[in-house]
């Protein structure tokens, strides 16, 4: 599992010193990434945007303070993020009928478009109702296509449990949409 | 989108997360000047009194500098001729160093804090009418000019949030014109520049209208005002935020966050109008210069 990648570790090293252009390779290189996560767990702009910010200004605080990553860079700002995710659900949970703002404009005709911004809400709903790790592995994994070893590093467990914790995502958001939609009925 | 073990059902539900909207281009070039500029108020070695000109592409002393001046000072026949011939240098040319110095002492024997915000918006606009200069050449602004110029304003704002309501409100307001001036000068600058001096322009100018929405807050909201300047610019904030990571490791704080509310909507113009690079979210940009904007889609979505 420890495949360090060097470019983050070089980057790291001079992020630590406050390399300006280091800093700004690093915002490049993962707010694209983090924003498409926070988008897909959150399903807001404003939202998805402050969450890249929150997550950027803790890990400057981190490093003024000399703490912070020293490797797997990219695991930290996705922990980082997530646990801005949970705090924001926590604080104000999003109810569960709302069908939320418009993801995309893809659909064919306003019928479609309105099932489908329901089949989100209530995906994102199902995913809430997960626990932290099952939510990184469901959305990093099937969503974000981030192989098992990276998901192992971001979540400090070894590849073998991140399997069995996958498994147990799938069968837990499996359940809870069939229970949710039996309610439905 | 990786299939294993996912039976036809449970994909058809995960793929109504699969497409993303675009991000907004605008926003994320705000979001990208946000966190420079906060990189920029945090490292402890970036405060005006640290600054190390640059002469010759060297870091160089300010003893180094004195000297060189007193040289330069015997060739063209004192002091103040140098001073002079190096009021027009740009940060590509020798001279520059010398005419930072004397801003900088100019700024040191500012009586009060209205002289010392006056001379600081002198040396802002100063900065911005370097990178039109640079622009106008052909050439691309340096980011030590970028930061400067943010190191300006930033000294200028914490200055302002020193005084009482009263002389704050009015400072801002001056502040604010100046500004103002900068931020429509980045704009026309904007529509002469090349493709390689754009994304210094659409940061600065991002900084710009996030520094005038901070001025026009801090005229109906003193005490907010001081509160975001403490805590490096998030406005809105009641108490300083969580301090990230705070475990054994660098583990993430799950404490909850105090909500940033430095969103969008500053009214301030359009902003930048940056478009997502060809390579999308996947591309590694040239530090300093890549694009912040990227959008999802299918695939393995990974930098």
């Amino acid at each position: 599992m420890d495949n360090k990648d060097p470019l983050e570790i070089e980057l790291l090293e001079r992020a630590r010193s406050f390399d300006h252009q280091a800093l700004a390779a690093i915002y490049d290189l993962y707010s694209p990434g983090l924003y498409r996560y926070a988008m897909r767990l959150l399903g807001d702009q404003h939202l998805a945007e402050d969450c890249v910010s929150e997550t950027f200004s803790r890990f400057l605080q981190a490093l003024q303070k000399n703490k912070g990553p020293r490797n797997y860079l990219q695991a930290y700002l996705y922990r980082v993020a997530h646990n801005h995710i949970v705090d924001l659900y926590r604080r104000q949970p999003p109810p569960e009928d709302d069908l939320g703002p418009e993801l995309t404009s893809t659909e064919a005709s306003p019928e479609e478009h309105t099932i489908h911004r329901f089949r989100q809400t209530r995906l994102r709903y199902a995913l809430q109702k997960l626990t932290p790790d099952q939510q990184k592995v469901i959305v990093l994994k099937y969503l974000e296509g981030w192989d098992t070893a990276e998901i192992a590093q971001l979540l400090r467990k070894p590849v073998g449990a991140v399997k069995a914790l996958q498994h147990r995502a799938i069968a837990s958001l499996r359940r809870i949409l069939q229970v949710d939609e039996t309610k439905n009925e | 989108m990786n299939n294993n073990n996912l039976d036809p059902e449970l994909k058809e539900w995960l793929d109504e997360l699969q497409p993303i909207e675009p991000r907004n281009p605008q926003a994320a070039a705000r979001g990208r000047a946000r966190f420079l500029s906060q990189a920029v108020s945090f490292d402890p070695n970036a405060r005006q009194t640290g600054w190390k000109p640059k002469l010759f592409g060297r870091e160089v002393s300010m003893n180094a500098i004195l000297s060189i001046a007193l040289a330069l000072a015997l060739l063209f026949g004192g002091s103040g001729a140098t001073v002079y011939a190096a009021q027009d240098a740009l940060p590509n040319q020798p001279l520059y160093a010398v005419k930072t110095w004397t801003e900088d002492a100019r700024l040191n024997l500012a009586s009060n804090p209205e002289a010392e915000i006056n001379q600081l918006m002198q040396m802002s606009q100063q900065r911005t009418q370097e990178m039109a200069a640079l622009v106008d050449q052909g050439q691309v602004p340096p980011e030590s000019l970028e930061i400067r110029l943010q190191q300006h304003i930033r000294q200028a704002l914490q200055t302002a949030s020193k005084l009482n309501d009263t002389d704050m409100q009015v400072v801002l307001q001056r502040i604010q014109t100046r500004l103002q001036t900068q931020e429509q000068a980045m704009a026309l600058l904007q529509t002469r520049a090349n493709a390689n001096a754009t994304p210094i322009l659409e940061r600065t100018r991002a900084m710009l209208q996030d520094r005038l929405r901070l001025c026009d807050e801090g005229q109906t909201d003193p005490q907010g005002f001081r509160n975001a300047i403490q805590s490096n610019y998030r406005y809105g904030q009641t108490q300083i935020p969580p301090s990230g990571p705070s475990g054994p490791n660098g583990q993430p704080s799950s404490e909850p966050p105090v909500q940033n509310g430095n969103g969008e909507g500053n009214g301030y113009g359009p902003g930048p109008t940056n478009q997502a690079g060809p390579g999308g979210p996947f591309t590694t940009p040239e530090p300093g210069t890549g694009s912040p904007s990227g959008q999802g889609g299918s695939g393995k979505n990974k930098p």
